[in-house]
């Protein structure tokens, strides 16, 4: 069973269509990056599974549950960070942490060992007796964290929890989800800063204009094919440089794109891995010395960008293919 | 660290009432209130001792106490409400407490509790200086705790108010109690005070059955009313499957029933009974016709479960405007057939036609409103306060035409504002029409507009029907999955 699994999910508010028939699944324990651009459906999709809106069609389910016939049984499995919340005036962290902890239904000698257990976890020991409306965005974003993992939720949902963040706290929040990935939750986090859910995420999900457009782990989206197709390589030689250049003019299917120290950047106009094998092996037939030869790996911007232009020019958005459920929860 | 001051609160109190007597009492608004009324009580009542001859230094003492404690009841402290949601939903708090065990109710009722508690806690200060006044003599004691408890309650009242309408999200409608309280200091003291104050202290001492009855009374509205107020709050903030307005309908219909059947049994004024229906009927009805056209599989489960009638009585109780308009024609029916069958069946005094053409005024005015409502609503949160907002109009244009009709000496000419239903409120108390003319007129606009309404309705309730067949095919399943 996933621990979070949606089908054909629509959502319009009025003429405007949210989300448009987003299907896809989780694996229970592994961490999963949501991407897209701002209005994609990101929100709304999140919001969906926290049981904070409705589908207009489709099913949502978490751990098997479904989000609109059961949102009780549901919201005491998820912890749910929203890209922004305020804090309350003339209350302390300590009380912030303790109100929420009341509403959750901790009582008495339990109630304070849990806060003491978050406090701990996410540094918020030193600020105990701070105003809560008086911390600093890395500080709430703790604190807010902190909420979300009081009733120790097996999925976390995370809607932009880097956003506004300095260096210093995206590193610390950073640390505080790879800390839960081990612990075994399931974390759907969205975000813009790709690198950084490539880094944490076990999968990757883009969304674009309300459609899931990629899914599958950041290792295959970097060693993906560009918006047409083709995959770059580095070639370098022993000799003169010049050589991957001249013999690239007379292959077919094979484009060279700028020299390098000893060689340089060729794009080959296909994916297939063997395609490749058979021009590094017309290079050798043809007497280069090749020394190193290997694939280009993108960033992820460059992925979601190309998967983005792909759509854009009418082509099929999934180059690489999605890693299946199992290989994922191997993975994590 | 120490967890040991979290204990400043037990665990059986409501944990919204925790937190908001946390802030609260740390809130400069309460504080500096609370300061400044003890300072200013302790000047006043000893500097008016002191100068004020002894005859009338009593009646000055409670004059001096009364009024401010009115200031800080009915007015200061319910305004502290005027936020209190929509603070909470602006800053995406409400969402976060909604996945909490805390319901939307405990949420409002935690909010107005601590207010009402901060109230309370002022009431408790002030007996010092009734101790103090009581030193002047003339006191009557009875009639002046009943008095200071009637205002604690209307306080109660006017905070739930405040608190039930703060989660709109349109200030004007926020605000929209302002009027009210306006009409409470401009009406109210005149009207109490007008055999002078010792003589409605006499009444408060509840000596006679009329007052006692009239003071429970009072009360029950009273209370009905706050109840009211926080039930609309708590649909307002409610995450979008839970069904609240089902019980408040019941409720509501219960007291039609009873008021009806009250009214039958008994030889009461037609009048006063009118006036009973109105004040059930007015809440009940405006946040029928005004609620989110929106069903979700769990709001229409427990109906289903219930057969051939549980699908009957989703047509009227189910939530959303579209079964509201059914649930007010039914409950409009029962109190005008009510009405009529008490008036034929005894020689107790008729309803004035005055009093006909303004409670059928009344009810145009909101089924006017609702209509256009629902013709112009886009958004479903703003639905209430679109209702609001075309009642509002609708007053204004039979205010304008009025005024200037009757500047004009030319008041015939407000038969050509009869559609607006509010028109009729002047026609009925101006000499220049025929009552039953005007009356007639008044109940074909309000069919019209009804029918119109019901047909509005009828359409809407059909856009119901995929939620209705996933339900149906939800409920078919063995069981829900466990946890």
């Amino acid at each position: 069973m996933s621990a979070l699994k949606v089908h054909n999910l629509y959502r319009y508010f009025g003429n405007l269509q949210a989300v448009n028939g987003v299907t896809f699944e989780i694996p229970h324990g592994s961490v999963c990056g949501f991407v897209g651009s701002n209005g994609a459906g990101k929100t709304t999709t999140m919001r969906i599974l926290a049981t904070l809106d409705y589908p207009t069609l489709g099913s949502a389910e978490v751990c098997g549950i479904n989000v609109v016939h059961h949102p009780a049984e549901v919201r005491r499995l998820i912890g749910w960070m929203p890209d922004h919340f305020g804090n309350y005036e003339h209350m302390t962290v300590l009380e912030y942490l303790d109100f929420y902890a009341r509403a959750l239904g901790y009582k008495g000698k339990e109630r304070r060992q849990r806060i003491q257990e978050v406090m701990d976890f996410t540094d918020l020991v030193p600020l105990a007796e701070r105003f809560s409306n008086k911390l600093s965005k890395g500080m709430t974003q703790r604190l807010g964290l902190g909420r979300a993992l009081l009733h120790d939720p097996q999925v976390l949902i995370m809607d932009e929890p880097a956003a506004g963040l300095d260096p210093k706290a995206r590193v610390e929040l950073k640390h505080l989800i790879r800390v839960l990935a081990k612990e075994g939750k399931t974390i759907f986090i969205s975000s813009h800063i790709l690198s950084e859910l490539g880094e944490m995420c076990d999968s990757l999900l883009f969304i674009d204009k309300g459609r899931i457009v990629h899914h599958g782990d950041a290792e295959t989206l970097r060693r993906g094919s560009d918006t047409l197709g083709g995959v770059l390589y580095d070639v370098q030689v022993d000799g003169k440089p010049n050589s991957v250049s001249d013999w690239c003019v007379l292959q077919p299917n094979v484009e060279f794109l700028e020299a390098r120290k000893q060689g340089g950047r060729i794009r080959i106009d296909t994916e297939d891995p063997t395609k490749a094998a058979d021009v590094l092996a017309r290079m050798i037939k043809d007497g280069l010395r090749i020394t190193e030869f290997h694939r280009e790996q993108r960033n992820l911007e460059d992925a979601f960008i190309d998967i983005i232009g792909r759509l854009e020019a009418g082509k099929p958005a999934v180059a690489p293919p999605p890693l299946p459920a199992e290989e994922l929860m191997v993975k994590s | 660290m120490s967890l040991t001051h979290l204990t400043d609160f037990p665990d059986r109190l409501s944990p919204m009432l925790v937190k908001e007597l946390r802030q609260g009492m740390r809130a400069k608004s309460f504080t500096l209130l609370f300061l400044t009324f003890q300072g200013l009580l302790a000047f006043i009542l000893l500097t008016a001792g002191a100068a004020t001859s002894s005859d009338d230094a009593g009646t000055f003492a409670s004059g001096v106490i009364f009024i401010m404690f009115a200031g800080a009841a009915l007015f200061i402290q319910p305004m502290r409400g005027v936020s209190a949601l929509s603070s909470e939903i602006s800053g995406n708090t409400i969402e976060m407490m909604a996945l909490t065990r805390l319901s939307a109710w405990l949420i409002v009722f935690g909010k107005w509790i601590a207010i009402v508690s901060q109230t309370a806690l002022i009431l408790v200060t002030i007996i010092p200086f009734l101790i103090l006044r009581y030193f002047f003599g003339g006191m009557i004691l009875a009639g002046e705790m009943v008095f200071l408890g009637l205002m604690f309650l209307t306080s109660m009242a006017l905070t739930a108010i405040m608190v039930g309408l703060s989660g709109n999200s349109t200030k004007l409608v926020r605000m929209l109690p302002i009027l009210g309280f306006i009409f409470l200091v401009g009406y109210v003291p005149d009207f109490l005070f007008r055999d002078g104050f010792k003589s409605f202290m006499t009444f408060c001492t509840l000596a006679d059955s009329e007052s006692r009855l009239i003071i429970a009374s009072y009360g029950i509205f009273i209370i009905y009313i706050g109840w009211c107020a926080l039930s609309h709050g708590t649909s307002v903030i409610a995450p979008i499957s839970e069904n609240h307005s089902t019980v408040r309908r019941l409720i509501s219909l219960g007291l039609v029933i009873v008021t009806t059947v009250i009214g039958l049994c008994y030889p009461v004024d037609l009048n006063v009974l009118a006036l009973v229906f109105g004040i059930i009927l007015a809440p009940a009805v405006v946040t029928a016709l005004t609620e989110p056209s929106v069903l979700l599989p769990p709001m229409w489960k427990p109906f289903l479960r219930h057969g051939l009638i549980g699908r009957v009585a989703s047509t009227v109780l189910l939530p959303g405007w579209p079964s509201g308009v059914f649930y007010a024609t039914l409950v409009l029916s029962i109190s005008i057939g009510g009405l009529s069958l008490a008036g034929s069946s005894r020689s107790s005094p008729s309803l004035m036609p005055e009093n006909s053409i303004g409670a059928l005024g009344c009810i145009g005015g909101i089924l006017l409103a609702a209509l256009l409502a629902a013709i112009f609503t886009k958004q479903e949160s703003r639905r209430f306060t679109n209702f609001m907002v075309f009642l509002l109009v609708s007053i204004l244009f039979a205010v304008i035409p009025m005024i200037l009709t009757s500047i004009n000496n030319h008041e015939k000419y407000l038969w050509f504002f009869i559609w607006n239903p509010p028109v009729s409120l002047f026609m009925a108390v101006s000499n220049g029409f025929i009552k039953s003319e005007v009356l007639a007129a008044v109940v074909i606009v309000d069919a019209i507009i009804l029918m119109m309404l019901l047909v509005t309705a009828g359409s809407a309730f059909r856009g119901y029907r995929r939620v209705i067949e996933e339900a149906d095919a939800e409920l078919a399943k063995p069981t829900a999955p466990s946890t």
